[in-house]
């Protein structure tokens, strides 16, 4: 059975999400109990089987699975020197981003359950399917399929913004993010084309192994950078994102931001694999850094003057993203030079904050989603001393906002630290301005708080109660995380962060899984 | 105990979670070395702005909070507000900006340094 | 130069797709733009494969001679992507249709910037 499991693992990790998606409605058509029961379960079986696969991965390394194949660890059929079939492979980053994004799934499941009122089954089946396929560009091992998942992505949570749809604010931030993803994700398939059409293959490592970086290959590099870049939301192609998260329902930003991060896995992915062996690999490590400078700068000072809730944490996860395009960056371009050992604390650093983001924007955006179903109000300026009444949502908030603003003993703290402490040997710049950037979002949630939770309270705002259950529970796990990882943040990087960067930076034991 | 070692600093959550704990207890313990006379009532913790009625300035809206900030930064905020147009077309002029702009330099290097 | 010319249309439909993304704000204009960019997409795909005087590859077909040394066929993996991205394409132009009806039933307007002035004035 664990054999089973181990080996099966990743294609199950998308196969019952997709199948829950599809079960879901016809659940639906029976029993309302039952459909509730099923949607559940299946969550449960996801969210175990991705625990299970990240566990397995980080105790005996890298998982390989062919689709097709008589069995799963045969990526080359007999006489063949490259690999034909698709390949899913999930290595230590992979497994840490499964870890994170199973995290944020099950959460904004047991969320949903208290904040979602109306079309519950159409919800957990577009919800199931986004699951299936921030899963899938975890785990491929193919450009196609990577492409296949970002439209799935797109689609999906398209049809999630847009869930509130007698609001014609969320149905032009759907179009508006349809038309960026899909602009996105056009271009990423150029890109794939041409590197097909210059090496006839598709799979990851067997490209970057054939790879010469002729001025095509360039073209087709710079496809792929922008695009993922734009679908991971960095400045100055950032503008999807306060529209989307802003306006979809609480529990679906939650996980916008997880499969936003599973889009800064493909572009780590594909610049440290594909492009690792390019002689300017340095000047693509400088557009990430750019990419990261002017992400968290603009981010934090559009989120200042932000009057809407949502819209004002938004631009704080793009602020945040500059961080972790930041932090990798520098180890990017830190390979082949002198202070490497440097680049590799950066890439902690980066790759800790991708967890620790995910935990406090998750509960930040729940808090969020939280005041708006108390108070049916998004406008900063028309709520006040919600903190008497809510006293369970302060709290949680507090924790979060502690977490962004990176004050200690909090796991936002313990990532930034790594960076601020790595990143000035590249430049002393980019810690001022990391330093800088963070004062700006306590500012902000300084504002938010002393706004929202405190003052006198409002006439119109007298008969709120605090939120229903679910999201209560939903609220104190994350909030437990983020308390625990802040706590003991060295067993956290040893276990699953230190594994996860020497991963993404050794390109030969993933192709040597593949091969 | 639990600490992380960069190559230019520790950080020990814990501990310093105990020396927070020991200054609260500590500044507590002070509080009880002032002065024994001093009566505290309402009255003097109550708001004094120059003269005004406090009760008009009880709700501080979210859009009031740091003026100052943002009229000394006026001009940089009337710029990137006029770059945040919600229009869809201008998110798509930005994307093919910034590809060109990639294109542009990495060509570049490509034909001086390759 | 001339087999080269499905890139130069290639080259040519993206830019009309993107003329219309960027400078057309009424909402069928961009779900055209977006098509023909998609289509400008698939005809790369598909002229990667194609070959001059090529037959199906489907092995059934071919010559019983294997000694016709003309004997050609297109690739069919680059097939196999397109239609994997025309179904994709489908669903995203009728998803973005489907969203502009709904906005036009509320706003009685299909062109963005109207729409999102009169939102913004809420």
């Amino acid at each position: 059975m664990i054999e089973f499991f181990s080996t099966n693992g990743i294609a199950l990790l998308i196969a019952v999400p997709l199948l829950s998606a599809f079960l879901t409605p016809l659940f639906e058509k029976i029993n309302r109990f039952l459909r509730n029961l099923y949607i559940i379960f299946s969550v449960i079986v996801t969210v175990t089987i991705g625990f299970f696969v990240s566990y397995t991965i980080f105790v005996s390394g890298t998982l390989v699975y062919t689709l097709g194949a008589t069995e799963p660890g045969l990526t080359m059929p007999s006489g063949l020197r490259v690999p034909v079939r698709i390949v899913l492979v999930a290595d230590a980053f992979s497994a840490f981003m499964i870890l994170s994004s199973s995290i944020i799934f099950f959460v904004s499941t047991i969320y949903s359950f208290g904040s979602i009122r109306k079309g519950f089954g159409k919800y957990f089946s577009l919800f199931f399917i986004m699951a299936a396929s921030v899963f899938g560009i975890l785990c491929t091992g193919d450009l196609f399929n990577l492409f296949v998942f970002i439209e799935i992505l797109s689609i999906s949570s398209t049809g999630l913004i847009a869930f509130r749809k007698e609001k014609p604010l969320s149905l032009i931030s759907a179009y508006n993010y349809l038309i960026v993803s899909a602009v996105a994700s056009l271009m990423i398939l150029f890109g794939i084309g041409i590197l097909y059409g210059q090496y006839g293959m598709l799979n990851i490592a067997a490209v970057s192994r054939a790879i010469k970086f002729s001025f095509v290959d360039v073209f087709a590099m710079v496809l792929l950078i922008a695009g993922l870049a734009m679908k991971c939301g960095s400045v100055p192609m950032h503008f999807w994102v306060p529209d989307a998260y802003g306006r979809a329902p609480s529990a679906v930003t939650a996980f916008l931001v997880v499969s936003s991060q599973a889009s800064l896995y493909a572009l780590f992915r594909v610049s440290f694999m594909l492009f690792a062996g390019f002689s300017l690999i340095q000047l693509v490590a400088l557009a990430i850094i750019t990419f990261g400078l002017l992400s968290m700068f603009i981010g934090v000072t559009m989120a200042l003057v932000q009057k809407d809730i949502k819209r004002l944490m938004a631009y704080h996860a793009v602020s945040q993203t500059g961080y972790m395009l930041l932090g990798v960056g520098v180890g990017l371009f830190s390979i082949n030079t002198t202070f490497y050992s440097h680049g590799l604390l950066a890439m902690e650093g980066g790759i800790f904050h991708i967890i620790n983001h995910a935990l406090y924007k998750g509960l930040l955006f729940l808090t969020a989603g939280a005041i708006i179903y108390a108070t049916k109000e998004r406008d900063l300026n028309k709520i006040g001393g919600i903190a008497r009444k809510m006293p369970f949502t302060t709290i949680f908030f507090i924790i979060g906002a502690a977490a962004i603003a990176g004050l200690p003993p909090t796991n936002g703290f313990a990532s930034k630290f790594l960076i601020y402490e790595s990143v000035f040997v590249f430049n002393p710049l980019l810690s001022i301005i990391a330093v800088i950037v963070s004062m700006l979002t306590l500012i902000s949630f300084v504002k938010i708080f002393c706004s929202a939770f405190l003052g006198p309270e409002r006439e119109e705002l007298k008969n709120i109660k605090e939120v229903p259950k679910p999201m209560l529970v939903a609220m104190s796990l994350l909030a437990l995380c983020i308390i625990s990882f802040g706590l003991f943040p060295d067993s956290v990087l040893k276990a699953i962060i230190e594994p996860a960067a020497k991963a993404l930076l050794s390109q030969g034991a993933y192709l040597e899984a593949v091969f | 105990m639990s600490f992380v070692e960069t190559h230019h600093g520790l950080w020990v959550p814990l501990a310093f979670l105990l020396f927070t704990c020991l200054a609260m207890l500590l500044s507590y313990v002070f509080s009880f070395l002032g002065r024994k006379d001093f009566a505290y009532s309402k009255e003097k913790a109550k708001p004094f702005i120059s003269g005004h009625d406090p009760s008009a300035y009880e709700i501080i809206k979210a859009s009031d909070y740091f003026w100052g900030f943002f009229k000394s930064t006026e001009n940089y905020y009337s710029l990137t507000k006029g770059i945040h147009t919600g229009l869809v077309n201008d998110y798509i002029f930005w994307f093919i900006v910034v590809a060109s702009i990639l294109l542009i330099v990495f060509s570049i290097g490509v034909f001086i340094w390759v | 130069m001339i087999l080269n010319s499905y890139f130069l249309a290639v080259a040519l439909l993206s830019l009309v797709g993107f003329y219309a993304l960027v400078f057309r704000s009424n909402m069928i204009k961009i779900t055209m733009g977006l098509a023909i960019i998609a289509s400008a997409v698939n005809l790369f795909l598909i002229s990667l494969g194609y070959r001059y005087c090529g037959i199906a590859p489907i092995f059934t077909d071919a010559p019983i001679d294997p000694s016709q040394s003309q004997l050609k066929m297109v690739l069919p993996v680059p097939q196999a992507l397109t239609l994997t991205s025309i179904v994709i394409s489908l669903a995203v132009t009728a998803l973005m249709l489907s969203l502009s009806v709904l906005l036009y039933r509320k706003t009685k307007s299909l062109d963005i910037r109207d729409i999102k002035e009169a939102l913004s004035n809420d």
